[in-house]
This record gives structure tokens, C-alpha cells and sequence, in this order.
């Protein structure tokens, strides 16, 4: 397990690596943009996404709507655009919640040993024997396709990672002598872990959040393809996909650009993910 | 015609940091049946030279730049590789240091000697395998039936270097190159090995090259030895002479820090300094740095390997 | 070796158990009231809770829970809400079309990705290696049902050489139909297979025994395909059962891109009908699938490495 932490003097490291690397540089060139669209879409968009109009329907790219018009004539590229405001919101938010349970429950585990880490260490061994979309499927059964469902089906099926994440990196430092020390001293037993665990795991953590943005992004657009994330009008890459499926003959467009967009956000995420990866700790494994 | 003859050969290693020339201009010869024992610290390009003699060197980062390697009158630098492949494991073979990584996992041992015979002689899979628990008898493996289709894992680490060994014997090769064959294994294991290897040699009249940093293991095993440093022969001569009288600083400096039982003094002895790093070599002698005869000359120009008698070279400017 | 597998198998009883735990309180928490999604909003009282009473609705939840493990567990399904069919019959429908895209995408995968790995690995560096990484970076990043609307829009719509929709009748029919949607899967398992196989194959080719094996002079072709490869399948196996499984997740979107029956529709039309049965019936299929593909996993590494078993 590495314990490898971003220090402060690393920072220029890393914009230096991204400077002599192109690919990983336009990589994250990529997502800060991505993530800066996504932001300020609402503000940005030629188009009302939701504004339905058959004058205009299933048009091709042309010079007032850049990507088209879909079978209800709304705006390819505003929708693409909004959509991407949903699908990066889930993307980013579910990783983000899985590691804030699971690096908890991990350290939890690492630290108690015992029962304790039996059953979270069994639980999550499980969730994980599990592939993702269909554990996606099974939660957005139970609770009813939507934006929310999607955020906690995406973080269940990321939880187990972060958990095995943070369990080692604990129970490594469980053993370090001033951990004892430390109790003797009347210091709770939070306060330790947290102070000492989380510099620690800082480093494949991220490495660790960047790719599974990567693969919440993907699963997302899968449980909005099969019609179990955001609901219609509210567009997301995946479902825009789902509605153009009924018309692939005559307007293929709102389909093809949101798959567009969907692969270049994984891919984005990807790459960085693999880079910081190679940077941090080239014998990860996440 | 010797069976083996080394003239000045270089092997280059192409690194990050620069050019190391990991065996700079080394030269010997062994005839049929006798043996040879190549002695010198980590790093010196004792391994690389044994490595070079199949080709056997990791080509990416290294390279054989220059000198031949004649093996009964052929040469290997120059063969192609369907000869290169006709020599190695048949009438070259080789014994690695760490047994626990040398022999292939999934395989049984048996499968593993019996892939040399079948490659070489073209024996049939049960004559093959027979001839498998042959060797591993004559190594000196109790139940060789058993250790033969048992999978490597379930050996000690003395049994599958003696395994390794059976492995190496299998094509009754004329040459035998043990690359610090005892270095990983326990002191009393250590022991049983060499003496096989002593009885091998006895035995079978097979040529032996040992290479091992411990000088312990070469004086009853070795007929010459020769003395490596930072990639350059520095000594050779027979066994005894070397023990008795050596005659290069190294040498001398080696053999006063082995330490006995019989000293009285408290201290150890060593050799002042340290080898100098791969790719940073001094110009002149290389030992200079650390030597004590040091003279001007040491440190302009490299020694020329000498003759000094008594079937004895050195290179050293105090002797030239 | 025996010893181990009894014990895989043993493990498996609580696992199962578990799970099955699991899709039980998933679906009860299903919020809307499943008599009245099957009825429709205006039956009548009294039939709504005849149905719930015929169901077993009404029963304590352990009773519940016992008649739906001891159902799941003999296999029984009961009958669809929506329209009474056997839910059995609809999963003998189903299920053959699922299995078969899996395995063809499998085949593909596998007959694609671990030779390509190997010549990316040995050729390191050169042009194939670079295909190689483009194709992989792109098999990661596509998702494959966008994968699968893309070649349906280049060889269905406008090349017309496959169909769009449905499995076919009759063999021929049907292997016709079968190209397109295993092609989808397979060329995404495909570029994870060649990674993992290039990777493993690298780092296997560092390690000694493969010298003993060039310094015993064996063909370098050997050494590569005999030596280092059985090697190097190992990890290589373990990934495939994992990566199996997410191939079969992914028949569940692929099957809505071509409209294909199978166990992913049937699971997904029974999620947005409400259909109790048909939705537990298909969990329980799907994670019976996964508890077997990770036994057969194990027991498969134990089989090529020898050493596993004795642990």
C-alpha cells in the first residue's frame, strides 16, 4: 500500500508532468473544461432544451442548430449541453459519496479489526462480486427510477473500492507504535484515524476518485439508456440515447452526439486517472 | 584447442544514466575438464560474463560490443541463432542463483528436465522422462520418481537447486557455468551442493565455470580462478598460487578481510572505499582510488594484464 | 485439490443465501403498491386486496421470506402479475438468447483479445502496440450500447447487411442476427482482455524462468507461447471471470439496443411494470450468475496454477 501524499512541493511536479505529457495534458484540459460547460450550461445554451417545436423536428446539424433537432425539434446541442450538466453532476457526486461512506467504513474496519471488520469486509466483498450495472439495475428497482436513485445505485456499486481503499492504508498504520501512543495519551480514537489515515490514502484516493468518475459517468448513461436515472423532459446523455433509439432512421443525431459526449468525458476522465496513477504510484492498484 | 576461449570481450550496458561498461576487455580460456572460478564483489560483471558465453544477456539494455567467445573453436558472438539454440542446455548449460525463481511454476520438475532431452536428443516423452529421473537420482534426490511430477513449489530450496542442476546435466554438456549456485540457499545446504558439485566434477570430467563473490566456495571446487573488478580482469592464476601467494592489491585485500577463527586481531579487515558507481569509472586503474601501492601511473593509464610466472596474470602497474 | 473445491462450493451456501436476503427487502422497499400497478388504478378495492391475499401480501413478512427463499431456491417463480404467464416459461424464453449472446461475445473476446495482447506484448513499442493502445483506450471509454446504436447505424441503416431488430427464427436467421449484437459486446471485452493479456504477459516475460528456458535452448516461440503464457493467462483468467460478468450486465443494455429478447428485457420490462415476480425471478437468475461465474472462476485459476489449491 503506498503512503505516498500529495506534499506541497509535489504540485509543480505534477504540472510539470502534465507539461511534457500532450495527451494526459489535453486529457485534463478536457475535463476542466468539461466540468466548466456543465457548470455555467444553464447560461450558456442557444436553445431552451425543453422547448418542443415540429416545425423544426429531426433536422440535421445545420448553422442555427449545430448537432440538430430531435423528433420533438428541441435543440441538440442545448440538450447535449444540459444533459451533460445531469450526467457530470451524477458522475461527479456518487464517486464522491461512496468515498465519503466507504472510506469511512473502511477505516472503520481497518481499524476495530475483528467482527466489525468481518461483517464490513464480507458486505463489501459482495457488493463487489456484483458488476456494477446490475447492481445499479437492482437499487433503481427497488427505488424507483431517478436523478436521486441514480447518485445512490452508482455510489453502492463504487462503495467496496473505497472501502478496501482506506481499510489497508488503516490497518498498516494500525500497527505503527505511536498509534498506542497516542491512545495512552487520552487521544480519542477518531481523531487518530483521521489525522494520520487520510494524508496517507491521499494520493491513491484520488487516483482512485478520478477513475471511477470515469466509470460513474458510464454507468449513469447505461441506467439512463434502460430508462431507471433521470426522467424525460429532464435530458441526461444516456436517456437522450433511450428516446433517440425510436428514430434512428430518420435523425440519428441527438443519439450519435450524446454517445459523443459520453465517450469523451470517460475517455477525459480516463486518461487523467491513468496519469495521476503513473504519477502518484506506479504499482497502484485501484 | 581449448573448449572455451574469452578474448577481450565487452559488454555494454545502455542506462538512463549513461554508458556502463559492465565488462570491459576480459579474456581467459578453459580446456575440456578443468574448471574455472570467476570471484570478484557484487557488480563487478561477473554474472554479465557468464550470461555472455550463451548470449544469454538481457539484450534491451545490454550489449556485446566487442571480443569473441570461442567455444570448441566456434563463435558464439557471431553464430546465428538456430546454432546458438543447438548449444544451450546440450553442450553449454547453466545453473542460476535463485532456485526459487529459476524453474518454471506450472510445470512439473520433471517436465522441465525432460524438455532438454527431448529438444536436444529428440527422445520420446517416457524415454525423456526416464532419463529425467536418471539425472535427478544422480543429483542426489532421494525419490527421484516422486520429485520428478512433483511441481516446483513443493521443493525446498536445496532440492530444486539440485533440481536445477539435474536440469543442466540432462544433455551431458561439456561446459557447466553455475552462476553463484549456493548464494541463496542456507550454509548447510550450501555445503551439500558444492560437494555435489565436487563429485559432478570428479565424476563426469565436465568443465565448470563457478562465479561467486564467497572465496570460500571456489578453493576446493576450482582448478584456476580468475578476479574480477569493476568489469576488468585484474588475477588469474591456479587455485593455490592465488591463496598462497596473491600477488594484484585486490586480491590481496579480499583475501585479508575473509575472516578465520584463528584471528586475534579485533577488527575486521576491509578494503578502503567502495566500488565506484557503474557509470562514473576513474580514469586509469580502476582500484586506484582504494589502493595502496598507488602510483601516478594508476591513475592515467589502465594496466596491462601481465604475465607474471607460475602460469599467473595480473594487471597491476606495481607488477608490470 | 478435491478438498478445495468442496470447500468453494460450501462457501457459495451462505453467499447465495445472502443475496437472495437481499433482493427480497430490494423489492419490498419498491415504492407503489404491486396489486395496483398489475390491476391498474381504478380495479376495485376488494380486487386489489383479493390479489394482495392470493400473493401472499398480507402474510407477516417472515412467512414471506421463507416461501420466497424455499421458491428460489426450487426454482418456482409463480406467474407473472401483469398477465399470468409462468414467469418459468417467460425465463425459458428468455434465457437462451441472453446465454448465447454472452458466450459468442465471450468467444470473440477471448479470440480476439489475448492473441492481440500477446504480439502487442512481444512486438512492445512498435505500430501494433500503438493500434493496440488506441483500441483499448476506446474499447474503455465507449459505452457499449452507444457502440452497438453506431454500428447499427452504419450496417444496418445505411449498409443494410444485418437486421436492427429481434433475434431471428431459425438458425441461419438467427446467427444473422446474433453478428451485430456479439460484435458490440465482444469488441468491448475484447480490448480488456488484450490489456490485461499484454500486461500480464510483460511482466511474466521479466521474471527467470523464462531465461532458464531460452539457456536450456528452447524455440523462442516456446518460450513465448509454452513458458510464458500459460503464466501469464493466470491473472488473465481471473479478470476474464470478472470481466464475464460485467459482459453479461452489459447483454441487459445491449439487448434494448437491438430489441432482443432476454433476460435483461424481460428484467427491465418487469421493473417498469412493477411485476413483483418477473423482477424477482430475473434478479434471482442474474445473481445466480454471478455466484456461479465466480465459483467457476476459482476453480478454473486452481486448475492452471497449481500452487492456489494448496493454500
Amino acid at each position: 500500500m503506498s503512503d505516498i501524499a500529495i506534499a506541497p512541493g509535489r504540485q509543480s511536479a505534477v504540472l510539470t508532468y502534465l507539461a511534457g505529457n500532450k495527451l494526459t495534458a489535453m486529457g485534463a484540459a478536457l475535463c476542466c473544461l468539461l466540468m466548466f460547460v456543465a457548470l455555467i450550461s444553464p447560461w450558456i445554451v442557444p436553445f431552451d432544451p425543453l422547448e418542443q417545436s415540429f416545425a423544426t423536428a429531426n433536422q440535421g446539424p445545420s448553422e442555427v442548430h449545430w448537432f440538430g433537432t430531435d423528433a420533438f425539434g428541441r435543440d441538440v446541442f442545448s440538450r447535449v449541453l444540459i444533459g451533460g450538466r445531469v450526467s457530470l453532476s451524477i458522475g461527479i457526486c456518487a464517486p464522491i459519496l461512496s468515498a465519503l461512506f466507504g472510506v469511512w467504513s473502511g477505516m472503520i474496519a481497518g481499524y476495530f479489526g475483528g467482527w466489525t471488520d468481518r461483517l464490513i469486509s464480507r458486505f463489501s466483498d459482495l457488493l463487489m462480486s456484483f458488476p456494477s450495472l446490475l447492481l445499479g439495475v437492482m437499487i433503481a428497482a427497488a427505488l424507483g427510477p431517478s436523478f436521486q436513485t441514480a447518485v445512490i445505485a452508482i455510489a453502492v456499486a463504487l462503495f467496496p473500492r473505497f472501502v478496501r481503499l482506506s481499510r489497508s492504508a488503516t490497518q498498516v498504520l494500525r500497527r505503527e507504535p505511536f498509534v498506542d501512543a497516542s491512545i495512552a495519551a487520552g487521544r480519542g480514537t477518531l481523531s487518530i484515524m483521521l489525522r494520520h489515515v487520510l494524508p496517507n490514502i491521499a494520493g491513491p484516493l484520488v487516483v482512485a476518485l478520478s477513475l471511477w468518475v470515469a466509470t460513474a459517468i458510464r454507468l449513469e448513461a447505461a441506467l439512463s439508456f434502460l430508462g431507471l436515472g433521470a426522467q424525460p423532459p429532464t435530458p441526461s446523455w444516456g436517456n437522450m440515447i433511450r428516446d433517440g433509439m425510436s428514430d434512428l432512421v430518420g435523425d440519428p443525431w441527438p443519439a450519435a452526439f450524446a454517445g459523443a459526449a459520453i465517450t469523451l468525458a470517460v475517455l477525459a476522465f480516463n486518461m487523467v486517472g491513468d496519469a495521476l496513477r503513473d504519477m502518484l504510484d506506479p504499482e497502484l492498484d485501484t | 584447442m581449448s573448449l572455451l576461449e574469452v578474448d577481450q570481450l565487452q559488454v555494454h550496458l545502455f542506462t538512463n544514466r549513461g554508458l556502463v561498461r559492465a565488462v570491459d576487455g576480459v579474456s581467459f580460456s578453459l580446456e575440456a575438464g578443468r574448471s574455472l572460478g570467476i570471484v570478484g564483489e557484487s557488480g563487478c560483471g561477473k554474472t554479465m560474463t557468464a550470461l555472455a558465453l550463451m548470449r544469454l544477456i538481457p539484450m534491451p539494455p545490454a550489449q556485446i560490443v566487442g571480443g569473441s567467445i570461442r567455444f570448441d573453436g566456434e563463435d558464439v558472438v557471431a553464430m546465428d541463432d538456430a546454432r546458438l539454440r543447438a548449444l544451450r542446455g546440450n553442450q553449454i548449460a547453466m545453473i542460476y542463483q535463485d532456485p526459487m525463481t529459476t524453474l518454471n511454476p506450472v510445470f512439473t520438475v520433471g517436465e522441465q528436465i525432460a524438455e532438454s532431452v527431448r529438444l536436444h536428443r529428440h527422445d520420446g516423452r517416457h524415454a525423456a522422462f526416464l532419463r529425467a529421473v536418471e539425472m535427478l537420482q544422480l543429483v542426489g534426490i532421494p525419490d527421484p520418481d516422486r520429485v520428478a511430477r512433483a511441481y516446483p513449489h513443493q521443493l525446498s530450496g536445496g532440492m530444486r537447486q539440485r533440481a536445477v542442476i539435474a536440469m543442466a546435466l540432462a544433455c551431458d554438456p561439456k561446459l557447466l557455468i553455475a552462476d553463484e549456485p549456493t548464494t541463496a540457499l542456507d550454509v548447510t545446504i550450501q555445503a551439500q551442493i558444492l560437494e555435489l558439485l565436487r563429485r559432478l566434477r570428479d565424476d563426469l570430467g565436465t568443465g565448470i565455470i563457478l562465479i561467486t563473490h564467497d572465496l570460500g566456495v571456489i578453493a576446493d571446487l576450482v582448478d584456476e580462478v580468475v578476479v574480477m573488478y569493476a568489469g576488468k580482469l585484474v588475477e588469474h592464476a591456479p587455485v593455490r598460487h592465488l591463496f598462497a601467494d596473491p600477488q594484484h592489491p585486490y586480491t590481496q585485500g579480499l583475501l585479508r578481510s575473509v575472516p578465520s577463527l584463528d584471528m586475534r586481531e579485533h577488527r575486521l579487515k576491509t578494503i578502503d572505499g567502495t566500488v565506484p558507481p557503474a557509470h562514473a569509472m576513474p580514469a586509469g586503474c580502476r582500484f586506484n582510488p582504494r589502493c595502496s601501492l598507488v602510483r601516478e601511473v594508476c591513475r592515467e593509464k589502465e594496466p596491462p594484464l601481465v604475465d607474471i610466472g607460475q602460469g599467473s596474470r595480473a594487471a597491476c602497474w606495481a607488477l608490470a | 485439490m478435491a478438498g478445495y473445491i468442496l470447500r468453494r462450493i460450501l462457501e457459495v451456501i451462505p453467499t447465495v443465501l445472502l443475496v437472495l436476503t437481499l433482493v427480497f427487502f430490494a423489492l419490498r422497499i419498491m415504492p407503489g403498491d404491486p396489486a395496483i400497478a398489475a390491476l391498474g388504478d381504478f380495479a376495485a378495492p376488494e380486487a386489489v386486496e383479493a390479489f394482495r391475499e392470493k400473493l401472499g401480501l398480507n402474510k407477516p413478512l417472515y412467512v414471506q421470506y421463507f416461501s420466497f427463499i424455499g421458491q428460489a431456491l426450487t426454482a418456482d417463480f409463480g406467474n407473472s402479475m401483469n398477465n399470468n404467464t409462468s414467469v418459468n416459461g417467460l425465463l425459458a424464453q428468455a434465457l437462451p438468447h441472453t446465454i448465447v449472446l454472452g458466450l459468442t461475445a465471450t468467444v470473440i473476446g477471448i479470440i480476439v483479445g489475448i492473441p492481440f495482447g500477446a504480439m502487442t506484448a512481444v512486438h512492445r513499442n512498435g505500430n501494433l502496440d500503438g493500434l493496440g493502445r488506441v483500441f483499448a483506450l476506446i474499447g474503455f471509454s465507449l459505452p457499449e450500447f452507444y457502440f452497438g446504436v453506431l454500428l447499427i447505424i452504419v450496417f444496418s441503416l445505411h449498409l443494410d447487411w444485418f437486421p436492427m431488430l429481434g433475434a431471428g427464427t431459425g438458425f441461419v436467421d438467427q446467427a444473422h442476427h446474433l453478428v451485430l449484437p456479439a460484435i458490440t459486446l465482444g469488441v468491448v471485452m475484447a480490448a480488456f482482455v488484450m490489456r490485461l493479456t499484454r500486461s500480464s504477459l510483460l511482466e511474466v516475460l521479466r521474471r527467470d524462468y523464462v531465461r532458464t528456458a531460452r539457456g536450456k535452448g528452447v524455440p523462442e516461440r516456446w518460450v513465448i507461447f509454452k513458458h510464458a503464457l500459460r503464466n501469464a493467462l493466470i491473472p488473465v483468467t481471473t479478470g476474464l471471470g470478472i470481466y464475464l460478468l460485467t459482459t453479461l450486465s452489459g447483454t441487459i443494455t445491449v439487448e434494448l439496443v437491438f430489441s432482443r429478447p432476454g433476460l435483461g428485457t424481460m428484467l427491465i420490462s418487469g421493473v417498469s411494470a412493477r411485476d413483483y415476480t418477473v423482477v424477482q425471478a430475473g434478479l434471482v437468475v442474474f445473481a445466480f450468475f454471478v455466484v456461479c461465474v465466480n465459483l467457476l472462476t476459482d476453480l478454473l485459476c486452481a486448475a492452471i496454477d497449481p500452487r492456489i489449491a494448496l493454500r
